[in-house]
């Protein structure tokens, strides 16, 4: 979507026709509407709202028309509201207008009489046309789900980051990368394999119909034991969290410092050891797979063996005479001393008669490199002892190596637990019970996930008996038909779903945290995590990252990040030559009112700077105290067009009563 | 019914099309918390593909 314009009459504030034409320019990107605090910023931003979504964040958000406008009219009369907004979305020119008439009450208050939201083209014949699905077209185009992502205050921006973002950032990702498409057709689909097992199920034989209801009852079970695992593993990664802390907090205590570190350490080696015991194991699989039919076979080899030797020996091969040379003889009808051999002839049958003892040429010389090949097993089979005996000494030496190690962190475990520092000692209790809850939670999930694989097994079973239960009723087998292929699309979407969920993940972090450093000045880099928190996070040691005490600011930069990272994942894909019904991507503006919110100069800088890469469009609304001297370096050179709001304070504006406010296009000098 | 095997009596190319449509279907509702009438559209697909 690419803005060229928007245009406000008598909205709020904003008297009489105003427009703002947005900078369309590659190189400068930004459009810059200056204004002091209550000229109509956020009036501004709330104007693209209310277009959209007939939605506005503003106090006395029933008050849409101009104050001044409204007492200019006598009582009765209409007075017109309208937002209209030109842009280029997927090569359409669209103008979207929303209006609505109030009537003049008494003073300044009117009501509304009416209300009309347009939606007009211009199609490839260069027509003027007007969608029948205004609304509709416009939440595509800019879901309202989304509206803070592109339309934000820059003040409160930072509640992205806050704890109880993740529900909107788990939301950002979803619609704009595709995976609410994606997720959405699983579920839909799961209700017509419903659907079609029901229809079949009718319609079928009572033996079908009863395979299906045992079906479903496993497949109910299946998900409510699939849910308690879930909750399991999460109980167990909230106990394995408090631990950690717990250890965190015992690495910090003057009396249990040392134990603390030396237990991570022991813990670490464990991890190696027993990924050791693990490889070493696979090295023993992997001999008795090779060579381990050995043992077994070499009675049989040496046997082998030996009766081919006896024949060796005995003359037997290799033989003096070949059966092809008996064969050639008898062919020319002519032996070596020059008889003729014919057929039915005594000295025929006598030549012919040698082939009894004649050797075949390929099967000697396969006997003889058998010979060969047996003698060296005999070898193979003590290098394979040798090998397994090598590696059963490793493993024994690595299992002692373990046994060291866990009877060490018993020990370190008694020490903290005798401490005379009551805190120490009451940490390592707490400590000692959550282990006890993560094996508990262990087992369960390990018996959960037992029963889960033991039931989808029955499940798999019994689906091969209803695909295969014959069915002579033609609509049960068309509505089988039908659930078994919404069945197979919903699996192939699922899995694209779960490869797809990664890579966006991926993607995102990976892009948010590129931004984040660009910006932010500490050694801290950006996340979002598994439940889609948007953390800052800093390393300890070589392996720990542990949340920061984020400062406004430094949630403002990483939200900031964060639209920024998505506006530029959907471009690229937009521009790129992959298709993907469920995520084309899109060319999506940044409109923000005070973007540098709460930042301290440093960051202002840094942010102005990079925002013009953040999107395709930017369009911002600073206040004069916003756009200091470092700000204006960085962004008057990429900023395209620029606008003021000069404020008209009723108590100094002569001929008027109201308040309002006027668009004022900047052609140069300084604000 | 499994999931994991293509349906007897039906082409890789159809199943590529409802995909499709299916996607295309879910995607213009998107913009809708709650997609009335989705799962009639699902269903009218399947039925128009398998018949």
């Amino acid at each position: 979507m690419e803005l060229i314009a928007l245009k406000l009459k008598n909205f709020r504030q904003f008297y009489g026709e105003q427009s703002v034409h947005f900078s369309t320019d590659q190189d400068q990107n930004v459009t810059v509407i200056h204004g002091s605090n209550g000229s109509g910023k956020t009036t501004l931003l709330n104007a693209f709202t209310w277009l959209f979504y007939d939605n506005i964040s503003l106090p006395k958000p029933d008050q849409l028309v101009s104050e001044r406008a409204v007492a200019e009219v006598n009582s009765g009369d209409s007075v017109t509201v309208s937002v209209s907004l030109e842009f280029e979305h997927e090569g359409t020119e669209y103008e979207a207008t929303r209006i609505k008439e109030f009537a003049k009450r008494e003073g300044i208050s009117a009501v509304e009489q009416s209300s009309e939201i347009r939606l007009e083209f211009t199609d490839e014949h260069g027509n003027l046309k007007t969608r029948s699905n205004p609304g509709t077209m416009l939440n595509q185009i800019m879901p309202e789900r989304l509206k803070e992502i592109f339309f934000f205050d820059g003040e409160t921006i930072d509640e992205l980051s806050a704890i109880d973002g993740q529900e909107k950032i788990q939301e950002a990702i979803r619609n704009i990368m595709g995976l609410s498409i994606l997720e959405r057709s699983t579920r839909h689909l799961e209700h017509a394999v419903g659907k079609y097992e029901q229809i079949a199920q009718e319609q079928g034989s009572e033996e079908l119909s009863n395979l299906i209801s045992e079906k479903q009852d496993i497949t109910q079970q299946i998900t409510t034991k699939e849910d308690t695992l879930e909750s399991h593993r999460q109980s167990k990664s909230e106990t394995e969290d408090e631990v950690s802390d717990i250890e965190d907090r015992l690495s910090q205590l003057e009396g249990s410092r040392e134990l603390q570190i030396e237990r991570d350490n022991l813990k670490e080696e464990l991890t190696d050891v027993d990924s050791d015991i693990e490889a070493t194991n696979d090295d023993i699989a992997r001999e008795i797979s090779e060579r381990g039919f050995l043992p077994f076979a070499m009675p049989a080899v040496e046997e082998t063996g030996k009766m081919l030797q006896k024949k060796r020996e005995k003359g037997e091969i290799p033989s003096d005479i070949k059966t092809h040379f008996v064969d050639d003889l008898l062919e020319l009808k002519e032996c070596i001393c020059g008889r003729p051999l014919k057929k039915g002839t005594n000295p025929y049958e006598e030549v012919k008669g040698w082939r009894e003892r004649a050797g075949s040429t390929e099967i000697e010389e396969t006997a003889m490199s058998i010979v060969g090949r047996l003698s060296e097993l005999g070898g193979d089979q003590e290098k394979l002892y040798s090998e397994i005996e090598r590696h059963l000494s490793r493993r024994a030496q690595k299992a002692d190596k373990k046994q060291e190690i866990q009877e060490r962190l018993d020990e370190i475990s008694s020490q903290l637990s005798d401490e005379e520092q009551e805190s120490i000692a009451d940490l390592e209790s707490r400590r000692r019970d959550l282990l006890g809850k993560i094996g508990e939670y262990d087992e369960k999930i390990r018996n959960l996930e037992a029963k889960i694989e033991e039931l989808k097994d029955k499940r798999k079973a019994l689906e091969d008996e209803i695909a295969e239960a014959k069915e002579e009723n033609e609509k049960a087998q068309l509505a089988r038909k039908r659930a078994q292929t919404a069945a197979y699309l919903q699996s192939q979407i699922s899995t694209l779903f779960q490869q797809y969920q990664d890579e966006v993940r991926q993607n995102v972090n990976e892009r948010v945290n590129e931004i984040f450093q660009d910006i932010i000045a500490k050694n801290y880099y950006a996340k979002i995590s598994d439940d889609y928190t948007l953390q800052i996070l800093k390393d300890v040691g070589e392996t720990s990252e542990i949340p920061v005490a984020q400062s406004q600011g430094e949630r403002q930069v990483a939200s900031l990040s964060f639209i920024a990272t998505l506006i530029s994942l959907a471009r690229e894909r937009y521009e790129s030559d992959e298709d993907a019904t469920y995520f084309k991507g899109g060319i999506y503006p940044m409109i923000m009112d005070s973007p540098f919110g709460s930042l301290d100069p440093t960051y202002q800088e840094r942010v102005s700077r990079m925002l013009p890469e953040m999107a395709q469009q930017v369009v911002v609304m600073v206040t004069q105290s916003q756009w200091s001297e470092a700000v204006a370096n960085e962004m008057e050179h990429v900023a395209g067009e620029r606008y003021y709001l000069d404020y008209h304070d009723p108590g100094e504006e002569s001929g008027t009563n109201y308040e309002y406010t006027d668009l004022v296009r900047k052609t140069g000098g300084d604000y | 019914m499994s999931g994991q095997d293509i349906p007897d009596g039906v082409d890789e190319e159809t199943v590529t099309r409802m995909m499709r449509r299916v996607l295309e279907a879910e995607k213009d509702k998107l913009h809708m918390g709650n997609p009335i009438g989705i799962n009639d559209d699902i269903e009218s697909i399947i039925e128009d593909e398998i018949k």
